[in-house]
This record gives structure tokens, C-alpha cells and sequence, in this order.
């Protein structure tokens, strides 16, 4: 594995100052690469590094950076209340996923985290319902030709993006963590029977810690794209060092739960690689459990990953990480749909990019 | 040492492998291949430093064809910060405009140090004057026509606020000409010195013009001014209300939603010490007479 500053500085956050102006310019570009400057300047402050004690030109990019988290922060706090109000009202529980949910519990992986969506899970069975109250709130789909439609609707675990009239905020309405024609789908009635009440609020949840844990690896290593892979990785190391340090009955339910649900891979190479890259600590015990389920290709993806979770900058790309991120792009439309469905779909995609009318989102 | 100072072959060689150079406050890396833009940043940023590469980078720019089959079919520019293409390419033969737009868009979304209006800004013993305007209004003929008399260039339309000082920082670049203004500036100014000239940009024809006088240190902002260039009409100064002055300083800035209060108030500070107008024109030269008029008082050493 090639050798990654911004990683190494994850980790070790008082390696920072001890660098030169020139190697702190590396890290800022490789953080930049996969929107981390906030994190990495949030992790600074946390490791009590003073920002002010840095060369002028990065305390500039670093405060920079830090408005514009703190601004998202503002944002998706106040989207959540807009949306618990909304919710309240309709008696309807509010459950969050991904970052609104760190940030709305204050997890530490919420620290500096940038925004483009809020994520919600819905009971499949109030979904049109909560369609109807959601498009109340003035959240409404963009117009989509029939077959775009028939592709969330049909076979994803979404429904198509909502966007505010107003606001342009975008909400992901879930129903499910993985596609409808992925092999192994999770089911979504066991993650809403355990959900967890978000404290001083009436009726809204983060999914139950190790499901948190386990939704944030599934989407990682089901994911195609891996821009954000590294800043996906760091939730993914956050969310395990809190647990682990607040909640002592983390590390024994995170294995047969994994089972429960299906995700014993996205387990594996979650704990794997975030040990490996960001040097999380992991029992040895859980580390050992998961392992009965190691994925037949294991060196294989071993190989794809350790290059791919790593900042999309030429700092840190070695001779495969082109082919290692395309490889892994090609995976995860195999996971998506099984082929019969697949290769259909995209031929229809390339021909519609032909015509320049592809929706980015499918 | 200035780039004036290197002649065009040396700077060609450096610029293929990227070169460190100075704008306002940024250290910027730029790498190119395309003749054209590289004649035209050795022209226009004659005056700006270089610096060497020991210096923190703000940003590493690159502007050159794409590296695929296109470059023969239908020659594109492609330009992208560190490996990353925020803006679409253009034709090739708009490279120099998607390198000044792209560079824009590099501070407009990345330099959050500052409190960022589309407005030209220009100085005089640190008193400075913010013109923003809709495009077309005439803000960039209006600050070339003052920059010629007498009054220093810190920007044609990035005013950079701090909110650590409430100052304006300067980043005198090559003011960015359209159309009809042009011919307007050459005919006033005969020895206006500009690059070349692109036609059938999204923008119309544009063309560079180098500043005459640039402005090196940080300003208070002193006057608020609307420009408004009107055909055959008087020139008509008249105060305008600061309340709407706010609301239209607001729609002129980029990034004042991350700021909340602290905009609020550094806003009210320089509306509190600032006179605000809205200039009718179509007499450049009585406008700016008309300019230098009011702002004397306040403008003397």
C-alpha cells in the first residue's frame, strides 16, 4: 500500500505539527480530495493542537474549511427540527441514517462532517403515506421519465430524491438498506423493531448502534463510487471507537447481529480496513468472529480496496488504483441487480447518456 | 522575483511543469501547455511575482487539452484543480477565459477566509470604493475608466472581505472586458493595454485589459456605488438607502450564508461608516469627475 499522509494524520492527529509547511500543503490537498479537512481540522482541535499555533497559510485553509462544516452543521440541524415538527404533527416516527443521524445524536463522527442529503428510513408499509406528508412539507420529486420511476420504485431501496421548493435540501427516503435485488437484503423490520430514541427528543431515532455500525459499512462496501470512501472509512472508525468506549455491550452484539441481518461481509471488510488504514482498535475476540466469514477473494479485494479507500489525489495513487477503483466500480453494479436485470439496465443507460439526458442519480 | 523579469521562452519551459505565482493574497500553481495561455499570463501578470517552490500552494491549477482521442476531433481545453474538474472545457481556442473563470470559481469556493461580493473594488490611499452590479451594468468599464485616473485596482469582481480585520484584501488581476466596453475603454484610454481577444465566448467577445495601477495593501471600505451605464442619459448620483444597499450587498455575495451573525455585523460596520449611491451614466469621464468629487475629501494623504 502506497504510503498516505492524510491516513497516517488520521490516526496519529500529533504528527501534524511536526510536519513541514510543504508536507501539511500534501495533507490538505489529499483531505480536500475526499471533503476531510473539515474532520482532519476537527480531530487537530480534539488532539488539542492549536490551530494558531500553525504557519499562517494553513491556519487559513483550516478556518476555512471549519466555517463551512460548521454552516452544514447549522443546516442539517435545522432541516432535522423542520422535518420532527413535520413528523410530530402526523404522529409519525422520524428515524434518521447517516450523517443527519450523527449529527442529530452528537456523535463524534458528526464532528466536521460535510453534507450534500439528509437520509431518512421510512416502514415500507407508511411509505405513501409518509410520501404525502413529506410533499406537504413542500419535499417533491424532480420530474422522471417512466423508466428512471420503475428503477426506484421497482427495484431500490429508495425512493427518487425529494428536493425542497424552497430550501433546494434533498431528503433520501429509504426503505431499506440495500437494493430490493441485491442477494443479500437485510430485513428492514429487524432494524426498525431495535431503532434508538434520540435523547430529549419525542419521536426521533438513529438506527441502534450496531446497526448505525453496520448500515455505515454496508454502504461503503456495496458502493461503487469511492470518492468518499476514506471519509465513509472515518465514520466507520468513529462510530466503533465511541461505542466501544460508552456502550460495554457493543463488541459482543456487533457479530451474531451481522449475522442476524445478513451483513457478515460489510462486517469483515469494515473491522479489516479500518484497522488496517486508520489504525481503529478492534478485541481481538471480534476481529477472530468475524473471520468465519471471510469472502472467498479475500487478497483479491484486499488488493482493490487498500488502494481504493485511499484519497482520490496523486499523492497517494499507485500504478493500480485506477484499475482497483474500476474494478470495484464494475463489483458494485454486480451486487446491485443480478445480471439478467443488470445488463439490460445499462445499455439503456449508455444509450440515454448517449442522448445527454442521464438522471446522475441512477 | 517578477515574472517580467523572465523572458517568454524561460516561462514557457516553467509553466509546462507548473509555476508558483503570486495573485492577491494566493499562492497559485498553474500549469499549462496551450500557446495562447501562456502568452497571455506572461503579458497580463507581467507585474506579479513569482514565487518559489518552497511556498505553500493554495491551489494547483491546470488548464491543458484533454489527453484522449478529443484533442484531435474538436479541440477542448479542460481546466481542474488538483485533478478535479469543477467547470465544463470549452472550445480550445477559449482556454485563456476558462483559466480566469476557473481561477474564480478556485477562490469564489475554496477561500472562505474572506466574505466574498461579486464587485469590482478599487482604492486610493487605502479608502476604497465597492462597485457591485449586475453583469452588464458597467462596473468593470467604470473601475478601468477610475483605475486610469488615479484610483488603484483591487479587483474587477472579487472583493475579498476579511472578517478578521473588516478590510478588503486586494487581488489585482487582469480586468476582464466585454463587448461594446471594449472599444470603449480603447477609445478613451488609447494606451490601454489589453491581450488578445476572444470571440463567441458565452460571454460575448472578451478581452483582458492589464491594470494600469495595482493596489498592494488591505482598505477600508469607504463608498458603496452602484454603477448603472444607461445610453444618452445625465449623469445622476443619488443616495441610496442602506437598507437596501444590505439587501442588494447580500445578493452580491457568494458565501454570506456560512457566516450567520458575523456577516450581519461586519456588514452593519461598513454600512455604518460608508456613503452609498446609485450612479446613472452615460459620460464616463463626467461619472468619474463626479466620483473624484465626493470621494475628495476623504481620499487625501
Amino acid at each position: 500500500m502506497k504510503h498516505c499522509l492524510l491516513t497516517n494524520v488520521l490516526s496519529k492527529p500529533e504528527l501534524f505539527p511536526k510536519l513541514s509547511i510543504k508536507e501539511m500543503e500534501t495533507v490538505i490537498r489529499q483531505a480536500n480530495s475526499c471533503d476531510l479537512l473539515a474532520s482532519l481540522t476537527h480531530r487537530l482541535k480534539y488532539n488539542n493542537i492549536e490551530i494558531s499555533t500553525l504557519p499562517r497559510k494553513v491556519q487559513q485553509h483550516l478556518q476555512a474549511i471549519q466555517t463551512v462544516a460548521n454552516a452544514h452543521e447549522k443546516f442539517i440541524q435545522w432541516e432535522v427540527k423542520i422535518l420532527e415538527t413535520l413528523f410530530n404533527q402526523h404522529n409519525m416516527p422520524l428515524i434518521l441514517l447517516k450523517g443527519a443521524a450523527y449529527t442529530a445524536a452528537e456523535l463524534p463522527s458528526s464532528k466536521g462532517r460535510l453534507y450534500s442529503d439528509i437520509d431518512l428510513l421510512i416502514d415500507k408499509n407508511i411509505l405513501a403515506e409518509s410520501e404525502l406528508i413529506l410533499k406537504r412539507g413542500l419535499w417533491i420529486a424532480k420530474e422522471m421519465d417512466p423508466y428512471d420511476e420503475k428503477y426506484y420504485r421497482k427495484w431500490m431501496h429508495e425512493i427518487p430524491p425529494l428536493y425542497h421548493v424552497s430550501r433546494r435540501s434533498v431528503l433520501d427516503v429509504h426503505h431499506a438498506l440495500l437494493p430490493e435485488t441485491c442477494k443479500l437484503r437485510p430485513d428492514s423490520d429487524k432494524l426498525l423493531e431495535n431503532v434508538t430514541l434520540i435523547p430529549e427528543t419525542k419521536n426521533t431515532y438513529t438506527l441502534s448502534p450496531v446497526d448505525m455500525v453496520l448500515h455505515s459499512m454496508t454502504h461503503l462496501f456495496h458502493e461503487g463510487e469511492l470518492e468518499h470512501g476514506l471519509r465513509d472509512l472515518l465514520d466507520i472508525n468513529l462510530l466503533l471507537t465511541h461505542y466501544s468506549q460508552t456502550d460495554n455491550t457493543f463488541w459482543e452484539t456487533l457479530v451474531p447481529r451481522a449475522q442476524e441481518l445478513n451483513l457478515q461481509f460489510p462486517l469483515y471488510y469494515g473491522l479489516k480496513y479500518s484497522a488496517a488504514i486508520l489504525n481503529t482498535s478492534i478485541p481481538s475476540y471480534v476481529i477472530a468472529a468475524s473471520k468465519q466469514n471471510t469472502p472467498t477473494l479475500a487478497k483479491l479485494m484486499d488488493f482493490l480496496f487498500l488502494r481504493a479507500l485511499l484519497p482520490n489525489h496523486k499523492t497517494c495513487d499507485s500504478a493500480f488504483t485506477g484499475l482497483a477503483r474500476w474494478t470495484l466500480y464494475v463489483r458494485s453494479h454486480y451486487l446491485r441487480m443480478p445480471l439478467h436485470l443488470l445488463i439490460p439496465h445499462l445499455m439503456r443507460k449508455g444509450n440515454k447518456r448517449r442522448n445527454g439526458k442521464l438522471d446522475a442519480n441512477n | 522575483m517578477k515574472l517580467i523579469n523572465v523572458s517568454e521562452n524561460n516561462f514557457s519551459k516553467q509553466i509546462k511543469k507548473g509555476i508558483n505565482l503570486k495573485i492577491g493574497p494566493f499562492c497559485i500553481n498553474i500549469t499549462s501547455s496551450i500557446p495562447e495561455v501562456i502568452a497571455n499570463i506572461h503579458h497580463l501578470y507581467a507585474e506579479h511575482a513569482i514565487l518559489d517552490n518552497n511556498e505553500f500552494v493554495d491551489f494547483y491549477i491546470d488548464i491543458n487539452p484533454p489527453t484522449n482521442i478529443r484533442r484531435w476531433l474538436r479541440p477542448q481545453a479542460l481546466f481542474s484543480v488538483d485533478g478535479h474538474q469543477p467547470i465544463e472545457p470549452l472550445p480550445l481556442e477559449h482556454a485563456y477565459p476558462l483559466f480566469e473563470w476557473g481561477m474564480n470559481w478556485c477562490i469564489a469556493n475554496r477561500a472562505h477566509q474572506y466574505l466574498i461580493f461579486h464587485a469590482a473594488i478599487i482604492e486610493k490611499n487605502s479608502k476604497a470604493i465597492l462597485l457591485p452590479g449586475e453583469p452588464g451594468a458597467g462596473k468593470s468599464t467604470f473601475c478601468t475608466a477610475l483605475a486610469h485616473n488615479g484610483w488603484s485596482l483591487m479587483s474587477d469582481e472579487l472583493a475579498l472581505l476579511s472578517l478578521a480585520d473588516g478590510k478588503v484584501h486586494p487581488i489585482p488581476k487582469p480586468i476582464s472586458l466585454k463587448n461594446e466596453s471594449i472599444k470603449v475603454i480603447a477609445e478613451l484610454f488609447p494606451n490601454a493595454d489589453f491581450g488578445k481577444t476572444f470571440i463567441n465566448t458565452s460571454k460575448g467577445t472578451i478581452s483582458h485589459l492589464k491594470a494600469p495601477t495595482t493596489s498592494q495593501n488591505p482598505a477600508q471600505i469607504k463608498w458603496i456605488i452602484f454603477p448603472k451605464y444607461q445610453a444618452k442619459t445625465d449623469t445622476q448620483l443619488i443616495n441610496k438607502n442602506k437598507g437596501e444597499t444590505y439587501a442588494l450587498l447580500l445578493n452580491n455575495a457568494f458565501n454570506h450564508n456560512l457566516f450567520g451573525k458575523t456577516c450581519f455585523d461586519t456588514l452593519n460596520q461598513i454600512l455604518e461608516v460608508s456613503d452609498t449611491f446609485q450612479l446613472t451614466y452615460s459620460n464616463t469621464t463626467e461619472a468619474v469627475n463626479e466620483i473624484n468629487k465626493i470621494t475628495a475629501d476623504k481620499t487625501q494623504s
